[in-house]
């Protein structure tokens, strides 16, 4: 049994990069890849009728086929991994239900065109659904057109994805004001990489990576390779920006919010409280380790080539970046990935959930609006995630597909996609980027003080303080002028 | 048709100052006027402000920092351009059988756009893998160490605008007459006082239009820290108008943003009276 | 006379090098289009592909509509460049040959939209332009574009260095101010407005943040959008094929460029750039 379907899922692996291959130039929708997509259509089939009603009564939402507009961000191979996903859409669940998705690209931040459309006032050329990344989600709920996934479960129609089969740590990632206010698509973790090769010439062992900054601040002093005083290899590799820096305090003790109104989930950030807590020079006390070695490196010019290349023992990354480490490193080395080094051995936190949700919009019509609707949940489904992730190297934050033979083979193999998803579900949901929204502010003033600790340029404390005061003067900025 | 013509040259002008009215000085002074408000993330109007905006944004040490990045990049990349297109253009000024391949090659990098140019210049400045490292045989971190990055920066601006400033140095230079050249030969002069004494100032409304355009364009630059660094490190790549850009769409402060848009339209405004001023003095008009 | 075609010789050889260092990194790019991965990611010098092969181009192709963007890239850039040069060369006709009331301060007005950043008015005209029900179209698009003072600067420069005689001797001819525009100025005016024409053309082929503001379908992108796509912000740079589609992006303006830089070079000898 298991022999046959991992051939079937080679077949449709192999189907789909041939969908892939001839899609060539010009045309967005062509008839090959619709072919190859009904062939694959049966299987599909199978497993909808299983989660619903018969199949006798028909599902069309109205006469005429209801045109559904998607904004999405994706780029390169995951942008084809997503057209894939609507064609499939089109072919089966589309097909039902009368429905027809165009999607289409709107720049890497979809968030910033619709907020220019939104003060424009511009609510005509709103898509029907788009991608937004989390950090967006408390201005995006804010918007007049705007329906969260919370208020359509309430209304307990249509449902094809069961609220339960959410992650509980996505869904988290996505609440604003307990409202649930997108489905999870593309998401990630943090993850250490590392050169089971130079480990072992280094004499540790590759099987077991360093659990915690500590005993990465050990590892980094034997993988460092010198050249007299030019090092050649860098233990580590990471600039730890606010994204790194969030995932190591956030996931201290049991969790931290990082900020007030946890996190700016409950409510409008106005602080960050890693200050007042401690958490924050607990993190840097150990990260003082990593910098006293001497082996790394704490700006990234091209972190995945420099790991690719063996410039860098270690490296730290989002889980998105496997596929094209893979693409990059091929079989020059084995390589391996492991949950992110805890800053105490006790920690029970674990990291955040990162990448994208899909949000929706009413434009006044019902029909749109229940269209709309269930493809956003289909992105949710076992389906839509299966093929989109397995095609992108995000992780799939749908729980019953876990319990699939087919993602069971996917993960068997694709080993270095375990330990995000086993961090994912150990992590606590807790564990969040925070809603800061002065997002692009705190980012800059986490990286310069960061980096300059890292540099020798400035102790421990001014560190500590400079992000502290800077963060919260930041935020007390926004909090004056926007508070209600 | 005597009606006509005192509206004339105002019916030739109309286009482009209908134009002008609708997309630039409408937007401009309406953004001028919300810079006296307070404006919340959704862009709604929350109160008098008085100069409050200037002066949170002219005490933000990242905006200082900016206005000083700013300066170095324009004072390093538009005298550098012209002052390289100048060479090029006396180099090419003599005409010889293959002079219009040269010619082409000098100019050929007004034809690139800035991004393509972006790329194609990260991949050189890598530290590891980058052609620049490798022929100077230097380990530098080009455009991510605070000490180098805008000095990178303004050598890509200065590239890109060579060939732009060499075609209309080149132009005036071919037409300064040739007897002055011929009577600076006859006497002797060296290359470096032909330039100098003879064709320095005959060029000269040249190079005062490629100077007044390029300080202009070059203080509201905004497109290589945007795609290439992200203003860092260390905020050493963040000019003006891409600390109003962050300002805007990654911190939804149009308070901050505006304000530094009218700071900055304010700089280049006394830039371009200051070379106005030089251009009494220092230029030539035949 | 021999010592003379050898100084000739090598003065003609040292341009060339100076053009070869010049354009050194277009060539580059080039080289690295054809570069496998491998190649690229090496600590040794390596400066040309070790044999020509097509896969980055065909990667740029297959993960981007990079042809449909040119075509639209073509008519957004032709446009706006040919309603450019129609507006600028009107207003600097009325600049450079007319006496009127408020010349100055009309001039100095357009002048200053130089010193406005694009950016700050963004929002703004977003608005206006969605009012007028342009979004999703080619005119749309272009509605940035289509003026700019650079280019009535570039006009009137020209101009003033035509003698007003001209312009006295054809009015007493009884020829009308828009005949002498269109049957005289603008045929002597080849090399400003071929100048015009590519620096225009140039700067809008590769414009990205409006052209993806006002259009909502993949259809309408443009090829600086088609560039992005390939730059993944979470996987990190893929250059090979970023490279390939460079390459094929700055292929159309280089041959306009071309084509076209002998007129001005050769043109504006006659009539150079004076104040």
């Amino acid at each position: 049994m298991k022999r046959f379907i991992s051939l079937l899922m080679a077949a449709i692996m192999i189907l789909s990069l041939a969908a892939c291959g001839a899609k060539d130039t010009g045309e967005v929708k062509e008839p090959e890849s619709t072919e190859t997509a009904q062939e694959v259509q049966p299987e599909a089939d199978s497993q909808q009728e299983e989660a619903q009603e018969p199949a006798e009564e028909s599902k069309r939402i109205s006469d005429a086929d209801i045109e559904i507009s998607f904004w999405h961000h994706m780029e390169g191979t995951n942008a084809n991994a997503l057209e894939t996903v609507c064609n499939n859409f089109n072919d089966t669940v589309g097909k039902e239900y009368g429905i027809i998705v165009t999607p289409s690209f709107q720049g890497t931040n979809t968030a910033e065109k619709l907020n220019t459309l939104a003060q424009a006032g511009d609510w005509v050329n709103f898509p029907d659904i788009c991608q937004v990344a989390s950090a967006g989600i408390p201005t995006i709920s804010g918007y007049d057109l705007f329906v969260s996934p919370e208020e359509m479960y309430a209304k307990g129609e249509n449902i094809i994805l069961p609220r339960e089969s959410i992650i509980a740590n996505n869904a988290r990632t996505f609440t604003y004001k307990d409202e649930l206010c997108a489905i999870p698509f593309s998401n990630s973790t943090i993850l250490l990489y590392y050169n089971k090769g130079l480990f072992e010439a280094a004499g540790l062992d590759p099987e077991n990576p360093p659990k915690t900054i500590a005993e990465m601040a050990e590892a980094i002093e034997k993988l460092t390779q010198k050249d007299g005083d030019e090092v050649t290899t860098y233990g580590l590799n990471v600039q730890v920006k606010r994204y790194q820096l969030v995932n190591w305090v956030g996931g201290e003790g049991e969790y931290n919010f990082i900020g007030d109104n946890e996190g700016g989930r409950a409510g409008l950030m106005s602080k960050v409280t890693f200050g007042e807590d401690g958490t924050l020079m607990t993190y840097l006390d150990e990260w003082e380790k990593v910098i006293a070695t001497g082996g790394y490196k704490p700006v990234e010019d091209n972190i995945n080539e420099e790991f690719a290349m063996e410039l860098s023992a270690m490296a730290i990354m989002s889980s998105a970046r496997i596929g094209k480490l893979k693409d990059l490193i091929g079989d020059e080395f084995e390589w391996g990935t492991a949950p992110l080094p805890k800053v105490n051995a006790s920690d029970k936190g674990g990291t955040a959930v990162g990448g994208s949700g899909i949000v929706m919009f009413d434009k006044g019509d019902a029909d749109e609006l229940t269209a709309t609707w269930i493809f956003q949940q289909y992105l949710g489904g076992e389906d839509a995630q299966y093929d989109f992730c397995t095609a992108s190297g995000y992780i799939p934050m749908n729980k019953d597909l876990y319990e699939t033979e087919k993602m069971k083979t996917y993960m068997a193999e694709n080993p270095e996609i375990v330990a995000a998803v086993d961090q994912l579900l150990a992590s606590n949901p807790n564990v969040q980027e925070p809603f800061d929204i002065v997002t692009g502010d705190i980012n800059s003033i986490i990286d310069e003080e960061m980096v300059a600790f890292a540099q020798g340029e400035q102790d421990k404390q001014t560190t500590h303080d400079n992000i502290v005061n800077k963060c919260n003067q930041k935020l007390a900025d926004y909090v004056k002028v926007n508070a209600e | 048709m005597k009606k006509l013509g005192k509206i004339e040259p105002y019916i030739y002008l109309s286009p482009a100052l209908i134009y002008f009215a609708v997309f630039s000085f409408y937007p401009f002074l309406r953004t001028i006027g919300l810079t006296f408000f307070t404006v919340s993330a959704d862009g709604k109007v929350k109160a008098f402000a008085g100069l409050d905006n200037y002066i949170h944004v002219l005490t933000d040490p990242a905006f200082l920092r900016s206005i000083w990045n700013t300066l170095v990049y324009v004072i390093l990349a538009s005298p550098l351009a012209i002052f390289i297109a100048l060479i090029l253009a006396v180099l090419a000024n003599k005409k010889t059988r293959i002079s219009s391949i040269y010619e082409t090659m000098f100019s050929l990098t007004m034809a690139m756009s800035m991004s393509v140019t972006a790329m194609i210049f990260k991949i050189m400045y890598n530290p590891n893998v980058g052609l620049i490292n490798k022929l100077l045989g230097t380990k530098i971190n080009w455009l991510n160490d605070a000490k180098y990055a805008m000095v990178s920066m303004s050598f890509i601006s200065v590239w890109m605008n060579i060939g732009f400033n060499f075609l209309f140095l080149l132009a005036a230079i071919r037409g300064v007459p040739g007897e002055l050249l011929e009577s600076a030969d006859i006497d002797g002069a060296s290359l470096y006082k032909k330039v100098t004494k003879v064709i320095l100032p005959m060029i000269s409304p040249t190079v005062f239009f490629l100077i007044c355009t390029s300080l202009a364009k070059n203080i509201i630059m905004a497109g290589l820290p945007i795609i290439l660094t992200e203003g860092g490190p260390k905020g050493s790549t963040s000019t003006m108008i891409y600390y109003m850009y962050k300002q805007a769409f990654g911190n939804m402060s149009y308070n901050d943003a505006y304000a530094a848009a009218v700071i900055t339209f304010i700089f280049t405004l006394i830039a371009t009276l200051i070379s106005f001023s030089f251009e009494k003095k220092g230029v030539h008009y035949s | 006379m021999k010592k003379k075609t050898y100084q000739n010789i090598l003065y003609q050889v040292v341009c060339l090098l100076v053009g070869l260092i010049i354009i050194a990194p277009i060539l580059y790019a080039f080289s690295i289009s054809f570069m496998e991965q491998r190649e690229i990611l090496t600590k040794k010098l390596h400066l040309l592909p070790n044999r020509f092969q097509w896969d980055n181009y065909k990667e740029a192709l297959r993960l981007t509509h990079l042809v449909r963007y040119m075509l639209n890239s073509f008519i957004l850039a032709g446009g706006s460049s040919l309603v450019r040069v129609i507006v600028a060369s009107l207003a600097a006709f009325s600049f450079a040959f007319f006496e009127f009331k408020g010349k100055n301060f009309l001039f100095m007005l357009c002048m200053s939209t130089m010193m406005i950043p694009g950016d700050v008015v963004l929002i703004t005209n977003y608005k206006t332009v969605a009012s007028l029900g342009l979004t999703d179209t080619y005119f749309g698009m272009m509605t940035m574009f289509l003026v700019s003072v650079m280019n009535i600067f570039m006009f009137r420069q020209y101009y003033l260095s035509f003698s007003k005689e001209l312009y006295e001797a054809s009015k007493a001819d009884g020829c009308g101010n828009l005949r002498f525009f269109t049957s005289i100025l603008l045929p002597l005016s080849k090399p400003v407005i071929a100048t015009v024409f590519i620096s225009s053309f140039v700067s809008t082929w590769n414009t990205y943040l409006w052209p993806m503001l006002v259009t909502n379908k993949d259809t309408m992108r443009t090829v600086q959008v088609g560039i992005t796509m390939l730059n993944s912000k979470d996987g990190g740079t893929i250059y090979g094929p970023i490279m390939a589609a460079s390459v094929m992006v700055m292929v159309p303006t280089l041959i306009i460029f071309i084509v076209f830089q002998k007129q001005i070079v050769g043109g504006m000898m006659t009539g150079s750039v004076k104040g």
